[in-house]
């Protein structure tokens, strides 16, 4: 059936997958980066038409909704100003502290918006892409979170105009984290996974002492060096022991849901 | 007009790959990501020659893993094996029938993202793998069932569309016709 030229044709080709496949990962990951970059005009495109559909359904928004949700605005910027004035008190407060004891300065977050522009194609990983790259000043493994302040990942692979966050849950993405109540560690890892419900992880590593309880809150512990303390992770579902006993896991709900994602915010150094 | 065809088929797993990354709302509802160019490599396979089914499992493999956190290469293998095993049975194959294209989707959505699964692993990657990824596989087969014949419909109408057609000829005969009437 297959003529002699076909079957050299076929050594030829399998032979240059697995030299691609032995690719050094760095090497491996410039390839990728390279390859990803013929995607950016569709990336462009179905940004430009996205915020085209969103500046037309604005013009639709009634005036008197539109009045309501600036006075809403106001107020909550009222509140936000009293409350980020009482921070940086205690903010202020904590640096003096923090100096009298010889402990180093916690620096505050400089935080940049990015889009979500698509999610990772294979059904394998938790990954998201957005539209910063290293023209931004993005760089490998900076924090990632939601606008509501709960944590979504780390920057992975960076390109020139566009990222990828690998999102906690995935296996590459492991976060120290604390139970904020009993301040008892444990590290988040990807659980059995449920098809439909991707926020669920699995907390390990607590100890068979740990004082659990549902709906406790779980924030980063800041250990790690890569997300800093005090983001907040999700909440216990349940939890039972491990190992005869040994260890104690829990499950955690995410306070991120990952299919509501659309923007986020990027924690630059 | 010869190109046409590869052309097609790689314009085609270009904007599935996209669309994979895009378009969540399937995802969103039974937890898993459809893939679209498992259909598409089926159908290459089958109407395709050799030097076609190659550069589309290479460009297709390759796209896929750039926009993933797959490592580099890892999808062409299975695309390229698939490929090949059907292009070598395709004689054998009652391929004009939809329900043999039913079959051939089904085992091919189901075999290349396994075999995918398999060669990372072995390669020291970690993916998400649990119970769930059963379900994960009945879903991409089904969905392979269910987009191949209409892969092959849609790729049909874009044939009949942009190549040339084969001129038909009528029995009718301009020497053998009957003049009626005094000429």
């Amino acid at each position: 059936m297959f003529k002699r030229p076909l079957y050299i044709f076929c050594v030829l080709a399998l032979l240059l997958v697995v030299l691609i496949l032995v690719l050094q990962t760095t090497l491996g990951t410039r390839m990728k980066l390279a390859i990803g970059g013929l995607f950016l005009p569709l990336f462009g495109l179905s940004s430009a038409v996205d915020s085209g559909m969103e500046k037309a359904g604005d013009r639709v928004v009634p005036r008197s909704v539109l009045v309501k949700e600036l006075s809403d605005m106001r107020r909550e910027n009222d509140r936000l100003r009293i409350l980020g004035r009482q921070a940086q008190e205690v903010f202020l407060e904590n640096q003096r502290l923090r100096i009298m004891l010889g402990r180093p300065e916690q620096m505050p977050w400089k935080v940049r918006a990015a889009r979500v522009v698509g999610r990772d194609p294979a059904n394998w990983w938790h990954m998201i892409h957005i539209d910063l790259g290293s023209r931004d000043g993005v760089t490998n493994s900076m924090p990632v979170i939601a606008p509501d302040g709960s944590l979504v990942g780390r920057v992975g692979d960076v390109g020139h105009a566009r990222s990828q966050v690998i999102l906690v849950g995935d296996p590459n993405c492991p976060v120290s984290v604390l139970i904020q109540e009993t301040r008892e560690h444990g590290v988040i890892a990807p659980s059995s996974i449920n098809p439909f419900d991707q926020s669920i992880v699995e907390l390990g590593y607590l100890s068979r002492n740990s004082i659990l309880r549902p709906d406790q809150i779980v924030v980063t512990s800041g250990k790690g060096g890569i997300f800093p303390s005090g983001i907040l992770v999700g909440r216990i579902i349940d939890f039972q022991s491990v190992d005869q006993g040994l260890y104690t896991t829990a499950r955690v709900k995410l306070a991120m849901a990952i299919s509501r994602i659309e923007e986020v915010w990027v924690i630059q150094p | 007009m010869r190109a046409l065809h590869p052309a097609l088929l790689l314009l085609t797993t270009y904007f599935a790959v996209y669309l994979q990354c895009r378009v969540t709302f399937l995802r969103d509802l039974t937890g898993v990501q459809i893939e679209l160019i498992i259909s598409s490599r089926v159908y290459a396979s089958l109407t395709s020659n050799l030097a076609t089914v190659g550069m589309l499992a290479f460009c297709g493999g390759m796209w896929f893993d750039s926009l993933s956190l797959n490592p580099a290469g890892v999808t062409v293998f299975p695309l390229l094996v698939t490929g090949i095993v059907l292009m070598w049975f395709r004689d054998l194959l009652l391929r004009e029938q939809p329900y043999a294209r039913q079959v051939l989707g089904f085992c091919a959505g189901v075999a290349v993202p396994a075999l995918s699964l398999l060669l990372m692993m072995s390669m020291g990657a970690r993916p998400l793998v649990g119970w769930s990824t059963l379900w994960t596989l009945l879903v991409l087969g089904v969905a392979g069932a269910v987009l191949t014949p209409l892969m092959f419909r849609v790729f049909e109408r874009l044939r009949v569309l942009f190549q040339y057609q084969p001129l038909e000829t009528t029995s009718f005969r301009d020497d053998r016709e009957i003049k009626r009437g005094r000429s």
